[in-house]
């Protein structure tokens, strides 16, 4: 099953009251649609009609069902862009109307009845036409100040930005890991895959790069994009007004993948936040002896697995994880393909999703598939069996080494019986 | 390379100054003015223009089908109609050819064979050159597309194949080098073009044609040429890096090597903004000669008109970094393109509002070509209000690269550039071949595709603003995007039966016009104002029997009507009395040569050879060794070679004298 459960803000008004006050913001936004509302009744019936038309077509249908829409901003920063924009959509939609009207006036007003009729040879009105050269100059001058206040208080730090983590988004082909550094120290101190966990409220520090190609880190209801770009460090930030879960698509083109490319923001209140954290730093525990499943799993997992995969507590001594987050540093990422270390590795993925605390997760796949029921936490173990027996059912990649792409990118088809993958399922399970 | 119009000096052996006529003795000239040699050959910029035109839309409808295959896939989640890997090749030439292989070249369509008229020449400046550009722009193309069947498929990079990803480690397949080198052939072509027009408009003017006295669409053809000019080698160089990366492992986008991968972003969109220009200003020009046409009025404030494209055309070049607003460059960069940008809106503004002052108190008259050009000024708006959206820096971080882009820039480009294309086709086309395109069908034809237009394109705004990725090769169930891509769809379909129609149009405008005897539409069908329309339909070779001389913008129309005391127009001569009869004998112009055809044809080899094996250059370095050659022997003119004489070289030779 497709990943389907997710809904952008899960996080419902009891929830956001328990969390920080940037719900005031959020009712502003309200207040900005109500005040919408009554301006529309004051404006003439059919540029009322038409502007209602294009509201209700654009969010009236609400977010409901629509994970990545951008009309139901849900943190401080997409919020802010959603006050400057729905004014500037306001603006835009009463010149269309205007200009589109006065096209259907002068078209059926003006209309030649007889061919022998000639008009007026009017050249032109110097003073009206600088009239309404400056008129849009003047209305885009309004803009420009909403845009360029706006602009800054984005692009600025929030004075709370989280002082005790911050995170480095690395996109590649075609997936995203997600490096948290305790202490904003430049040390790395455990990496996720595909979902990112924030805290509920306070604002996230964020820097994106990229491991091979140029990527797009985007999580409509949080934040507008950012590029990760190889061999750049892009500062960046967001944060979620309420618990939830908030999808995201990796939105710069990045190769075959490129539509597979998805991610996830969770907020979970400071408590729980602080007790995944906890969990993250644990190395995976090795399977207790009574499980031999699990134990023969192990074994197919350090044997078919771990040249590309790690799990911290089986293989970090050979995959050391990354340790710089202010200055990505491929050269010292030793887990690659046949393990052999590549000095040019910035222009390779090779390095697959570290599965330490797989289960902690509920998205595989680029995000794109449940790992686990988004209520019930149940294990969606058809899928996993089914990707790990053949990954390209699941999201076309290049695993195989062509040319200069020295190493592929992407799960390679690994022959394993059936009992094989059931054990590695059954190992794969006690990664909670 | 100028037109010649008197003979050679004599030399004082007795000997004729271009003794060799037939240079190397190879390619003699064809001497026939029909059939395919006459077209192959040519260097008349009519025929040039028309080939322009026909394989532009010949390309055209190449791109539609692969816009059909896009929305196919798109019409339903996890649609199966193209893979992942077809599907970025679809989008991304999609994408090229309807840049650079139907808007480019279909705007070029009107200027070669409008421009030389417009400002009352016989022909371009540099008619073998203008020959080269053509057969360039053909074969680049052709080269384009052989990336389908010979390389294992197209490029997959986008048609903007942003470095790292257009890289040989990231895209392995030829496809890219065909992008590559084909944008190179096709981006020499419209080089060469753009110094042809720009030679021709500033020293071919008729005597009194000032630059204030052109048409505005010879002003924005003049604009547009100018970007073309200082734009192209931009992209060259970005060209030229990338393939010297992929053939011959350079490393100006190798990030392990310390490359920065914006570079290939500023160097590709400080060419590929202005080039939204380029392809946007011709229609422009279009609309601002069919309106006043049809709305019995001069252009409303024709200076604001000349300057507010000229200003599009400088403010242009500054505004290339709103196409990186999330690209990761500071926030006072991005300040700075965002305040550019919204300006820009301000003679984009003016444009629309003096068009429709144009046909205010006009005498409006809808025929096919005066619906898409208010077609233009309704559905551009749309594009342009949208673009000011994206103006709004932050609110662009939510807006790019989703439907909602997608959506905007096809509103500039179908809603702009494509209606005033269509709209010139059909207010020129009796100019060009004797007959008018049917006019019940042409108005279908437009309503369909305003109507598919709209279907296809409106919902794309609704899905981008609703999270809708572009260049995603699929979406799911769960995006509740599916309602929205189903009509899009169901739009593409729509505007696929217009453009059959038009199709089915051509064909029978010509049949039922060959059926009633060919009757001529006479020089001047729909009473219009600029020289063009003084000389006879279609136009003879020689364009105008003597060059008129030009007393004022819209020069024609004066010598058909004066104003009575309120101001109305009121008519002072006979149409019959005033167009030129196209009967002048004797008139010398530059004779037709093969030898653009040799040097093109030689460039696509050079391609196929950087690609699969150097020994392929060979033949096509001695294709372009043995055109240049050629050419450089070859005289522009054949002393002896005349044209519009319809009788002997003696009688020519008599008439000579008083031509010119």
């Amino acid at each position: 099953m497709r990943a389907g459960g997710w809904r952008v803000g899960q996080g419902d008004d009891k929830l956001s009251a328990t969390v920080n006050g940037r719900n005031g913001d959020h009712d502003e936004t309200r207040g900005w649609e109500n005040s919408m509302i009554g301006r529309k009744r004051r404006t003439g019936a059919l540029a009322t009609s038409l502007i209602v038309l294009a509201m209700v077509a654009l969010t009236g249908c609400g977010s409901d069902g629509r994970p990545l829409t951008t009309l139901d901003p849900r943190g401080q920063a997409s919020t802010d862009i959603h006050k400057l924009v729905v004014p500037v959509f306001i603006v835009a939609g009463i010149v269309f109307v205007f200009v589109n009207l006065g096209v259907l006036f002068v078209a059926i007003k003006f209309r030649r009845k007889d061919e022998d009729e000639f008009p007026e040879q009017v050249h032109g009105n110097t003073k009206l036409e600088l009239g309404w050269t400056i008129l849009p100059a003047v209305i885009m001058a309004g803009i420009a100040v909403g845009t360029i206040a706006t602009l800054f208080n984005i692009a600025n730090e929030p004075d709370d930005i989280a002082q005790d983590f911050e995170v480095t988004v690395v996109g590649q082909q075609w997936w995203w890991s997600f490096e948290y550094d305790l202490g904003r120290d430049g040390t790395i101190d455990f990496v996720t895959a595909s979902e990112m966990v924030i805290p509920t409220g306070t604002p996230v520090k964020i820097t994106t790069t990229s491991r091979d190609v140029i990527h797009s880190f985007w999580i409509p209801a949080l934040n507008g994009k950012k590029d990760a770009a190889p061999g750049r460090n892009h500062p960046f930030w967001l944060n979620a007004d309420a618990p939830g879960r908030y999808l995201g698509q990796c939105t710069e083109f990045c190769g075959l993948s490129h539509g597979y490319m998805r991610m996830l923001v969770e907020a979970r209140d400071q408590g729980d936040f602080e007790a995944w954290v906890a969990n993250q730093m644990k190395p995976a525990a090795i399977p207790a002896a009574s499980d031999e499943a699990a134990r023969r799993g192990l074994e197919v997992f350090t044997g078919a697995c771990t040249s590309c995969h790690q799990v911290q507590g089986v293989n970090s001594n050979d995959c050391t994880p990354i340790t710089s987050a202010s200055q990505y540093d491929v050269a010292k990422n030793t887990c690659w393909v046949g393990a052999q270390p590549y000095a040019g590795a910035a222009q390779v993925s090779g390095y697959a999703p570290d599965l330490t605390h797989l289960m902690s997760r509920y998205l595989f796949v680029g995000a794109l598939y449940d790992l686990r029921g988004p209520t019930t936490g149940e294990l969606n173990r058809a899928e996993l069996e089914g990707w790990i027996r053949n990954p390209d059912d699941y999201k076309p990649m290049l695993p195989e080494a062509t040319g200069d792409n020295k190493y592929g990118r992407g799960m390679p088809k690994v022959p394993l019986t059936e009992d094989q993958i059931d054990d590695l399922v059954a190992y794969l399970s006690t990664l909670k | 390379m100028a037109i010649v119009e008197r003979e050679p000096l004599a030399l004082t052996t007795g000997e004729p100054s271009n003794g060799s006529l037939e240079p190397l003795g190879v390619l003699a000239r064809p001497s026939t003015k029909t059939g395919w040699r006459s077209w192959v050959s040519t260097v008349d910029h009519k025929k040039i223009g028309i080939m322009y035109g026909v394989t532009a839309l010949f390309f055209f409808f190449v791109a539609g089908f692969e816009a059909t295959l896009i929305r196919l896939q798109l019409a339903q989640p996890n649609g199966t109609v193209l893979s992942a890997d077809l599907y970025n090749q679809v989008f991304t030439m999609h994408g090229v050819t309807m840049v650079f292989l139907v808007i480019m070249p279909m705007a070029a369509a009107f200027a070669n064979y409008l421009l030389p008229l417009q400002v009352g020449a016989r022909d371009v400046a540099f008619p073998r050159l203008n020959a080269l550009s053509f057969w360039l722009f053909l074969f680049g193309g052709v080269f384009l597309n052989t990336s389908w069947v010979i390389g294992g498929g197209g490029p997959d990079c986008g048609w903007f194949c942003y470095a790292p990803n257009s890289g040989v480690v990231f895209s392995p397949t030829a496809g890219v080098d065909y992008y590559t080198l084909g944008l190179l052939i096709t981006g020499v072509a419209s080089s060469i073009g753009a110094i042809n027009l720009i030679v021709t408009v500033l020293n071919l003017r008729a005597p009194g044609m000032s630059l204030f006295r052109m048409p505005v669409f010879t002003w924005m053809q003049l604009v547009v040429q100018m970007l073309l000019l200082f734009s192209l080698p931009v992209i060259t160089v970005a060209l030229f890096l990338l393939t010297f990366d992929r053939l011959f492992g350079a490393n100006f986008f190798n990030v392990a090597q310390g490359a920065d991968p914006l570079l290939w972003q500023h160097l590709f969109w400080i060419f590929g903004h202005p080039e939204v220009y380029i392809l946007i200003l011709p229609s422009f020009g279009i609309v601002s000669e069919v309106i006043p046409v049809f709305s019995r009025k001069p252009i409303y404030g024709y200076p604001f008109m000349v300057f507010s494209g000229i200003a599009i055309g400088f403010m242009g070049w500054g505004v290339w970094a709103h196409h990186m607003f999330a690209s990761g460059i500071g926030p006072i960069s991005v300040a700075a393109f965002s305040l550019a940008t919204m300006f820009i809106a301000v003679p984009t503004g003016v444009k629309i509002l003096n068009w429709m002052a144009t046909m205010w108190g006009g005498r409006i008259r809808f025929t096919t070509a005066m619906l898409f050009a208010v077609g233009l000024v309704a559905m551009f708006t749309i594009g342009g209000l949208s673009g000011v959206t994206h103006s709004v820096a932050p609110a662009d971080t939510q807006q790019t690269d989703t439907y909602y882009i997608v959506a905007h820039f096809h509103y500039v480009l179908f809603g702009g550039a494509l209606l005033g294309l269509f709209s010139g086709m059909y207010f020129w086309w009796p100019k060009a071949f004797g007959h008018f395109l049917d006019e019940k069908l042409g108005k279908a034809h437009f309503w369909l595709m305003i109507i598919g237009f709209n279907l296809t394109f409106g919902p794309m705004h609704i899905l981008g603003l609703q999270g809708m990725s572009r260049r995603i090769q699929t979406y799911q169930a769960t995006d509740g995007l599916t309602f929205w891509n189903r009509v899009a769809t169901f739009g593409v379909f729509v505007i696929a039966a217009g453009m059959l129609l038009f199709l089915y149009n051509i064909g029978s405008s010509y049949r039922s016009w060959k059926a009633a005897g060919r009757p001529n539409p006479g020089a001047d069908p729909w009473d219009s104002r600029s020289l063009e329309w003084s000389i006879p339909s279609p136009t003879p070779e020689h364009n105008f029997d003597t060059i008129p001389t030009v007393r004022a913008a819209d020069d024609f129309w004066h010598r058909k009507y004066g104003e009575d005391e309120h101001g109305r127009a009121v008519r002072i001569a006979a149409t019959e009395d005033v167009v030129q009869k196209g009967d002048a004998t004797g008139v010398h112009l530059p004779s037709p040569s093969y030898y653009p055809l040799v040097l093109a044809a030689g460039l696509p080899f050079i391609g196929y050879g950087l690609i699969f094996n150097l020994l392929l250059v060979i033949p096509g370095a001695l294709l372009v060794l043995w055109g240049v050659y050629g050419w450089a022997y070859e005289p522009s003119t054949e002393p002896d070679d005349h044209h519009g004489d319809h009788g002997t070289a003696a009688a020519a030779h008599e008439e000579e004298t008083s031509v010119g």
